[in-house]
């Protein structure tokens, strides 16, 4: 009972199709508060699409979704400060400076100036960089410029960050880095839930989601799953799981 | 707070792509120069042969009136009359037939026979003209002119030189103010929307008019400075007169441009990749204020169906305000209903804009 008293995200019965295709098929699952949740899964599994779904971006065909008790069908707009949200397809204006990005993101969500001053100068420090005003978005490395979005996500001091594969074009060592941050902010109590297809990454979480054609075919712990599928790392473990789902959809 | 903030962002993106802002103040200037020396309506060094089988004095006497004008020169080429025109070294035929001298003389009225290069039926009515034209003043020489009962001296109000750029400036500054404005809004929604941007603004709790009127704002104040400087470039390169009030000029300027870019905005609703909110936006509004609007083709010579159709194309109304403001010295009143026409446009154009973006911010 415990896990559903600190459930941030509760999703029931959530399904997606566009036309015939189902791209999410029926999932249900909790996410608990300070918990980072990934999403496993080949390209096609429907990670994106359940995320997008989640954090108000498309509408579901049928289902429910709550997040901190609120529906996210029923009031979107009161969902809309407790969230933060991050693409793997870089969102910002790449023809203006970093700095001019994040006075826009605050500003619309009325964050106040000294705040995004903070926050800018935080940044700068962690990058390393002393000006984020002189440069054009479009010219940064790939790691820095998803270090900006996420700094961009975080403005107005979200409880729960969805990160849709943040980390996909990064080099192994921006992407480390960018782990440390979500670990940061987990252990702020902040819920973090992303998509992945790295494995490496997905040892990170704290519970995975792994997803095969729309479906949930396995929730646990990454060792949990290791010890399920009796296999030494991840890697292997998931691709079990997936032959075991085919096989049992080719019985079926 | 959100609206300001879009604003401001708004700016930075049009200064920052400072080739995009440069075109749009190139491209209006290059097409009025075009169109300057393109449409002229004068038509000089038309090709005329004189068959002359009369013979006399006062049919040589015509020829070298015709001769002497600065619109004809007289060819002297032989041979099959349909290769002449074919190979265009003709384009008009006199025949002065026997016994024209002679008509003249006794009172009767002579004839005589011209066949003109019908191909280019605009061009071939001028030169009809312009033949008339000095055959009747040949005869009416003749006879002490005030024996002709009717004689016509047409003068042309507003225009009394038919200046072409009197007629091309007014309609031009319609067709660009509309495609440009609704160019502008169309494509940087539909770009946010490309670059994904809009997710982001889509999840933050701004309120759809402040998206929408943080991009109308803008615009607005950049294509004013587009409009003034096209109005500007056609008084001082084709010395087109604004006869009416200036500040009048400006208001209902200010009220087509918010026309226009309310209407990018409901495309950038419909669409969502800028190029086909540039392919919608630029056949939306050119073909129809070229063909409907009344710049080029007469509305009332056209069939009920278009007129009718020609209630909906905004620079219909625009044109008649251009004009009366330019040309005719009309005053705001006389103007209201054309106005008011355009504000209607707008108000349904970011209504419906609005609705649609609420939905959607909201979904």
């Amino acid at each position: 009972m415990e896990m559903i008293d600190d459930a941030v995200i509760n999703i029931e019965n959530l399904v997606k199709k566009f036309g015939k295709f189902t791209a999410v098929n029926n999932i249900s699952f909790k996410v608990r508060k300070g918990e980072v949740f990934g999403f496993l899964g080949a390209n096609g599994a429907g990670k994106t699409t359940a995320i997008r779904m989640i954090c108000g971006l498309l509408e579901p065909t049928s289902g429910d979704i709550q997040v901190s008790g609120i529906s996210v069908k029923k009031s979107p707009e009161k969902v809309k400060q407790k969230i933060g949200y991050m693409s793997q397809k870089f969102s910002l204006y790449t023809d203006l400076s970093p700095e001019r990005n994040m006075d826009f993101f605050g500003d619309i969500y009325g964050v106040a100036k000294d705040e995004i001053k903070k926050k800018k100068s935080f940044l700068a420090q962690q990058l390393d960089v002393p000006s984020l005003k002189s440069i054009k978005t479009a010219d940064l490395p790939m790691g820095f410029k998803q270090r900006l979005g996420l700094a961009c996500a975080l403005l107005h001091d979200p409880d729960i960050i969805f990160l849709d594969e943040p980390t996909s074009g990064v080099d192994p060592l921006g992407r480390r880095e960018f782990w440390e941050e979500i670990y940061r902010l987990s252990g702020m109590d902040k819920t973090i839930m992303v998509t992945t297809h790295f494995m490496d990454e997905a040892e990170y979480c704290d519970t995975i989601a792994i997803m095969n054609f729309g479906r949930v075919i396995d929730i646990a712990s990454p060792d949990s799953i290791k010890k399920k599928y009796s296999s030494a790392n991840l890697n292997d473990a998931f691709i079990r799981a997936i032959e075991m789902d085919r096989k049992k959809m080719e019985d079926n | 707070m959100g609206l300001v903030g879009i604003i401001i962002k708004e700016f930075k993106h049009i200064f920052r792509d400072y080739r995009t802002l440069m075109v749009l103040f190139v491209m209006p200037i290059s097409q009025m120069i075009i169109f300057g020396y393109a449409m002229d309506l004068q038509i000089k060094n038309i090709n005329i042969k004189i068959t002359d089988y009369d013979k006399s004095t006062l049919s040589r006497e015509l020829s070298t009136k015709i001769d002497g004008s600065s619109f004809f020169s007289i060819t002297s080429e032989d041979g099959d009359l349909n290769e002449l025109f074919q190979q265009r070294l003709l384009h008009a035929v006199l025949t002065i037939p026997v016994g024209f001298a002679g008509d003249l003389n006794s009172r009767a009225s002579p004839e005589v026979d011209v066949i003109i290069d019908g191909s280019d039926s605009t061009r071939a009515v001028i030169i009809r003209q312009y033949i008339s034209g000095i055959i009747m003043e040949f005869s009416s020489e003749l006879r002490g002119g005030d024996e002709l009962p009717i004689n016509i001296v047409p003068s042309y109000a507003y225009n009394a030189e038919l200046n072409s750029a009197f007629f091309f400036v007014p309609g031009l500054t319609a067709l660009i103010m509309i495609m440009v404005s609704a160019l502008l809004t169309s494509i940087t929604i539909a770009r946010e929307k490309e670059q994904g941007t809009f997710d982001l603004i889509k999840l933050s709790p701004v309120h759809a008019y402040e998206v929408i009127l943080g991009k109308v704002i803008p615009y607005l104040i950049l294509s004013m400075f587009i409009g003034i400087f096209v109005i500007v470039s056609g008084v001082f390169l084709f010395g087109v007169p604004i006869r009416g009030s200036y500040l009048t000029l400006l208001l209902y300027l200010f009220i087509y441009c918010l026309t226009g870019l309310s209407f990018g905005i409901l495309i950038s609703t419909l669409v969502s990749t800028q190029q086909a909110a540039m392919l919608i936006a630029m056949i939306a509004t050119l073909l129809p204020t070229l063909f409907l609007s009344g710049f080029i083709f007469q509305l009332e010579a056209m069939p009920k169906i278009l007129q009718i159709i020609s209630w909906v194309i905004p620079a219909r109304y625009f044109l008649v305000i251009i004009r009366g403001l330019m040309l005719k010295g009309n005053t705001q009143g006389e103007l209201l209903l054309y106005t008011s026409m355009l504000i209607l446009f707008s108000i349904v154009f970011l209504g419906i804009s609005i609705r649609r973006f609420k939905a959607y911010l909201e979904s």
